[in-house]
């Protein structure tokens, strides 16, 4: 398969002293699912906006299906934040109006279908939704799209265990098969299950980039007890 | 996709501005219904003339209704435009740099389709909420003038049609009508244009970035001011070394020049958020 991202020399510093992200170099292919993992502060939420564009590099470049970041790489990303991004005053109606009037590769159908399984109604306006359903909206919203890639910050943080598995569950079930899904967390055990690539980042560097199979057969270890010894205090 | 950027920057921007119209036309409906009553009528006659002691006292009624009345109206008007600049310009602010930013600048559209479609979005309704000010102020003072004065809306109508086909004689009415014309149409959108290409500029912060796109915002007014001065001068200097300067730019001059400097600061400043948010975007 061929190469879906293309990070070259990726630097990116908030002041002289913080570099979030530096010197990054990496290829992800396409039709996998890649944990970004890393403790808090390692550069991991830095990367993402980059290569959604909601972060300028200070140097190096991106690429997403050979293009640099633009409205067409956009058009391709499905991008879940670690914040709730909607207005709240909207209708969730009127949310998967907008969505499937701005990207061309999202099924409204299929939105609806998730939501009504969770028995959210789609008259009432986001605002009025607990914070958890908030997160599902959102989640839903990412991956009713049929995305070339799927970047998720911390898609699991914060939220109860039976939450995190419909995560999931919703993760696994929708994603469009030959898109690579990126998930940045540091709630590794939750979600090594279904990892089938990891990145390690520490203080803006890259540590490893290795498949999850490689560090089973190699260490003898599970991607969770692998992070803690190497992230080891 | 710019269609439909306008679409829903349309939408989500018409609410509070239909409500300010909706506060506008309800403070003139009021006013329209004073002018109707016996109290109004009693106070404008009474002080031609009348000195009867319950005529005094409406009288003195009357002129403190009016003068509050008057006070009130004008400071709704005042109101209801602070307030729109500062709905429009939190708004933009919002859904261009705080949370809802991380929708805005993931969509698949061009940088310079988001800044043209706020931008046009909010000068139209301020070019709509002028406008409807300007007729509700009108109807305001037609129905003071006829409540009291001896001719029907007709004649007022004939009234104002002739004084107007007199002041257009005249070939500089003519060109000042047309400058205020401009003004009125273009002012709106350059507004709009300085106060987002001003907000943006506080994307320069690292922090606090939204209290420097105010400072920016006030000094770029500033600046604006300044600079009409000087444009007024210069053009004034050319003129008169040309020796054509006249009476018409000695009264419209300081117009004119505020319309020139007007469109160049938010031509500039709008290149310069585009730069911005195409080259410098860092939503943290």
């Amino acid at each position: 398969m061929s190469d879906l991202l293309e990070i070259q020399g990726l630097s990116k510093a908030y002041d002289v002293r913080n570099h979030a992200v530096d010197n990054i170099s990496i290829t992800l292919p396409r039709g996998k699912i890649i944990g970004l993992l890393g403790p808090n502060g390692s550069g991991k939420t830095t990367l993402i906006k980059m290569i959604t564009g909601l972060l300028k590099p200070d140097a190096g470049e991106i690429r997403i299906c050979g293009e640099e970041i633009g409205p067409q790489t956009k058009a391709r990303v499905a991008y879940l934040p670690d914040r709730t991004y909607l207005s709240g005053g909207e209708t969730i109606e009127g949310i998967l109006n907008y969505f499937q009037d701005f990207y061309s590769d999202f099924s409204k159908e299929s939105a609806e279908e998730m939501l009504k399984n969770l028995g959210i109604d789609t008259d009432v306006k986001l605002k009025t939704l607990s914070k958890g359903n908030k997160e599902k909206v959102q989640l839903i919203l990412v991956m009713s799209r049929k995305a070339d890639m799927y970047l998720l910050d911390e898609p699991i943080a914060g939220v109860d265990p039976a939450a995190r598995d419909y995560i999931l569950r919703t993760i696994i079930n929708n994603y469009n098969p030959e898109a690579t899904v990126l998930i940045s967390t540091h709630l590794i055990s939750d979600i090594e299950q279904v990892l089938d690539e990891v990145i390690f980042m520490r203080r803006g560097k890259l540590v490893l980039y290795t498949s999850v199979d490689n560090i089973r057969e190699k260490h003898g270890k599970s991607v969770d007890a692998y992070f803690r010894e190497v992230f080891a205090c | 996709m710019l269609g439909k950027l306008f679409k829903y920057e349309w939408k989500a921007v018409s609410w509070m501005n239909l409500l300010l119209v909706a506060i506008s036309a309800g403070v003139t409906l009021l006013g329209v219904v004073y002018f109707q009553t016996p109290l109004w009528k009693e106070m404008i006659h009474g002080s031609m003339g009348s000195g009867a002691l319950s005529s005094m006292m409406a009288n003195s009624l009357g002129i403190l209704l009016s003068i509050g009345g008057a006070l009130t109206y004008i400071l709704v008007l005042v109101g209801v435009r602070f307030g729109q600049m500062i709905f429009l310009g939190v708004r933009y602010y919002r859904s261009m740099f705080s949370d809802e930013g991380y929708l805005t600048h993931t969509l698949p559209v061009k940088p310079s389709s988001l800044l043209i479609s706020k931008t046009v979005t909010a000068g139209c309704w301020m070019l709509i909420v002028n406008f409807l000010l300007l007729v509700f102020t009108v109807i305001l003072v037609l129905a003071a003038i006829l409540g009291v004065a001896p001719v029907s809306f007709g004649e007022a109508w004939d009234i104002f049609r002739q004084a107007m086909a007199s002041i257009l004689e005249e070939p500089s009415s003519r060109a000042t009508l047309l400058l205020w014309l401009a003004i009125g149409l273009l002012e709106p959108f350059l507004n709009m244009g300085i106060l987002f290409g001003s907000l943006t500029l506080g994307h320069y912060s690292r922090k606090n970035k939204g209290l420097m796109g105010i400072l920016a915002y006030c000094g770029v007014s500033l600046a604006v001011s300044m600079l009409t001065v000087i444009c007024n001068m210069i053009l004034l200097s050319v003129l008169q070394v040309r020796g054509t300067v006249g009476q018409w730019f000695l009264v419209n001059g300081k117009s004119l020049s505020s319309l020139i400097v007007d469109i160049a600061v938010a031509a500039g400043l709008m290149i310069w958020a585009h730069a911005i948010v195409k080259n410098r975007l860092n939503l943290e």
